[in-house]
């Protein structure tokens, strides 16, 4: 194979196991995919425009803008059973990554596009939530190993409707 | 206003003397009820629109759902702030399909009829379609024909509202000391306030009045947002500061009411919190300067350090804490509503001071917020109940004096006494002939 090839199956490897433990509520194992130091950021952008990705939080109201401190204290947060919105039965998850495109390498950053489909069950609605979008991350190679520096998620929604909040990982 | 003595009606019971104040669950739970309040309390009341900061320019509009009826927000070409029906008057559809933006003219997509900004129609489509109308159809006078208006707008503070009954009494008399509040926000900064874009919108399968009930509950906090408490803690941790977790309840007149505290939740005006930095620190220490310079001591600290939550009844809430909130509730059914939030900002605000606003919101509000979350959960889980089990009455008597003034009166912030104020209005309201 090719270094792009291989570097594309490393990507969606990474992506696909990322996606296992959000889906799995492994939360910890979850954040510990992310960069060990330095800021991070992951964010849920605003809904109400197409090109969200585009358009700064501080120019913005995104529905999530988390730097290192919050993204920890929401891992915290979230493994708590006063975390009542998902205790205790929490939702269950499904994330398919798709079309993984754009990925630019620089030093040891790469940058990469994926399209996102996250079922999501919840116990007392009816029915499955598809919770639609892309998805813009920022991965760092440590060694051999990659890590997240950012996950930008951008959501093809117009207002969030069955069930209304996000108190989970997508 | 003078108090109400013990009654005992279809959906609240009220005795001061023996500390009863209960609300009948069918006021959440009957498709019927909601029919009846939508006519006798939604329709008769002001409820909030929006903020001049929203459309500032000529031209500005914005588009919105209040209740049932789609508005148009705007300020035409001669400055003039109109509040339209969302309709052609020839054959219906909305004339406005965008949220916001800025426009001369309103174009109806079906046949083409163009209104001015001003609400006037100008054209048909064609000067030949034109001709085949009556000419006083395009006069600027009354005879034209003109985007149907809502009669009563006004605004406080620059908070608008409006209302749908032609019999409304003055916005300032309505508001009663809710009105206070409203200036008490203006007063922030001299330079007013710019709209920040983007809005919370959500969905809860529940009665839009728990909502209100629960945006200035503060006994809720322990309990509902022990992790979002844990994380004001963590946030606090070494500082030595007071969390501030105190304060008091105010009933407005009319059945508005809030709650006011010193909470160390952070707010760009004008409360520092230790993992903003130093810079912000300064940066803030220089913004509460200016705002004890400005209105004293009293006043000025006050300002800083007390978040506010208020519920204008029946269905608006301005909160005053993280940030400027205006959460405009919509309901959509006796079990389902809308929540709407959007927010304000001063338009002098350094970008520090800014940047640490637009992340503090989120650490707090909104549907992936640490709290909000958790606080629709709650919602959703008394909607739930009050439709599956045989349970008649609601208890809001924590905190209840015997002397109590319902309407007017003070009481600690975690007490009842906001909601009671509220269902005594809804109830005198729903209890007219």
């Amino acid at each position: 194979m090719t270094d792009k090839l291989l570097l594309k199956d490393k990507i969606e490897t990474f992506l696909f196991a990322e996606a296992d433990c959000a889906d799995d509520w492994k939360l910890k194992e979850w954040f510990a995919l992310w960069a060990d130091e330095g800021d991070l950021l992951y964010q849920i952008g605003p809904l109400d425009t197409p090109n969200g990705a585009e358009i700064s939080h501080n120019d913005m109201l995104y529905l999530v803008s988390d730097n290192r401190f919050r993204l920890e204290q929401r891992i915290i947060r979230l493994q708590k059973p006063t975390a009542h919105a998902e205790w205790p039965i929490r939702s269950r998850l499904r994330h398919s990554y798709t079309n993984l495109r754009d990925i630019q390498v620089e030093g040891n950053r790469i940058n990469c596009k994926v399209n996102m489909l996250v079922a999501r069950t919840r116990r007392d609605t009816e029915g499955v939530s598809l919770i639609p979008g892309y998805v813009l991350f920022q991965l760092e190679q440590h060694q051999d190993q990659l890590k997240i520096r950012q996950k930008r998620i951008f959501l093809d929604l117009h207002m969030l409707a069955r069930p209304g909040t996000m108190a989970l990982i997508i | 206003m003078s108090k109400i003595p013990p009654y005992e009606s279809k959906f609240v019971q009220y005795d001061p003397s023996q500390q009863i104040f209960r609300v009948n669950r069918d006021a959440y739970r009957c498709p019927e009820v909601f029919e009846e309040e939508k006519q006798k309390v939604l329709y008769k009341s002001w409820l909030v629109l929006g903020h001049e900061a929203e459309i500032e320019k000529k031209g500005d509009f914005v588009t919105r759902r209040i209740i049932d009826r789609e508005l148009i927000f705007n300020r035409d070409n001669n400055g003039q702030v109109n509040v339209f029906y969302n309709t052609c008057l020839h054959r219906g559809p909305a004339v406005c399909k965008q949220k916001s933006g800025n426009r001369k003219t309103f174009v109806c997509p079906y046949h083409g009829w163009v209104y001015r900004n001003t609400g006037q129609l100008i054209s048909t489509g064609s000067h030949e379609f034109d001709a085949a109308y009556p000419k006083h159809y395009f006069d600027e006078g009354e005879a034209g024909v003109k985007l149907k208006r809502v009669k009563n707008v006004a605004q406080r503070a620059g908070f608008y509202f409006v209302n749908f009954d032609d019999d409304a009494i003055p916005l300032d008399e309505y508001l009663a000391d809710a009105g206070k509040r409203l200036d008490r926000i203006a007063s922030h900064t001299t330079a007013g306030f710019e709209m920040i874009s983007g809005v919370h919108e959500y969905e809860i399968k529940a009665n839009y009045k728990l909502l209100c009930e629960n945006s200035y509950d503060g006994y809720h906090l322990n309990q509902t947002h022990a992790t979002y408490v844990d994380y004001m803690m963590e946030m606090l941790k070494g500082a030595d500061i007071d969390p501030g977790v105190r304060g008091n309840a105010y009933s407005l007149g009319n059945g508005h009411a809030c709650f006011e505290m010193p909470i160390l939740t952070g707010r760009p005006i004008a409360q520092w919190l230790p993992p903003w930095g130093e810079e912000a620190k300064q940066k803030i220490a220089e913004k509460r300067a200016e705002v004890i310079a400005r209105l004293g001591e009293e006043l000025g600290n006050d300002v800083c350090d007390m978040n506010s939550n208020m519920v204008v009844f029946p269905n608006s809430v301005i909160n005053d804490q993280q940030t400027i909130l205006i959460r405009s509730i919509v309901p959509v059914a006796h079990n389902r509503m809308i929540a709407r939030a959007w927010t304000i900002a001063p338009k002098d605000e350094d970008p520090v001071l800014r940047s640490i606003r637009m992340e503090n919101i989120l650490s707090f509000l909104g549907p992936g917020g640490f709290a909000t979350p958790d606080d629709v959960s709650m919602l959703e889980w008394a909607q739930t109940a009050y439709e599956s089990t045989d349970v008649q009455w609601n208890d809001f008597s924590k905190g209840m004096r015997a002397d109590e003034n319902t309407l007017r009166d003070s009481s600690s912030y975690n007490d009842e006494l906001q909601m009671r104020a509220y269902w005594l209005q809804w109830d005198k309201l729903m209890s007219a002939v």
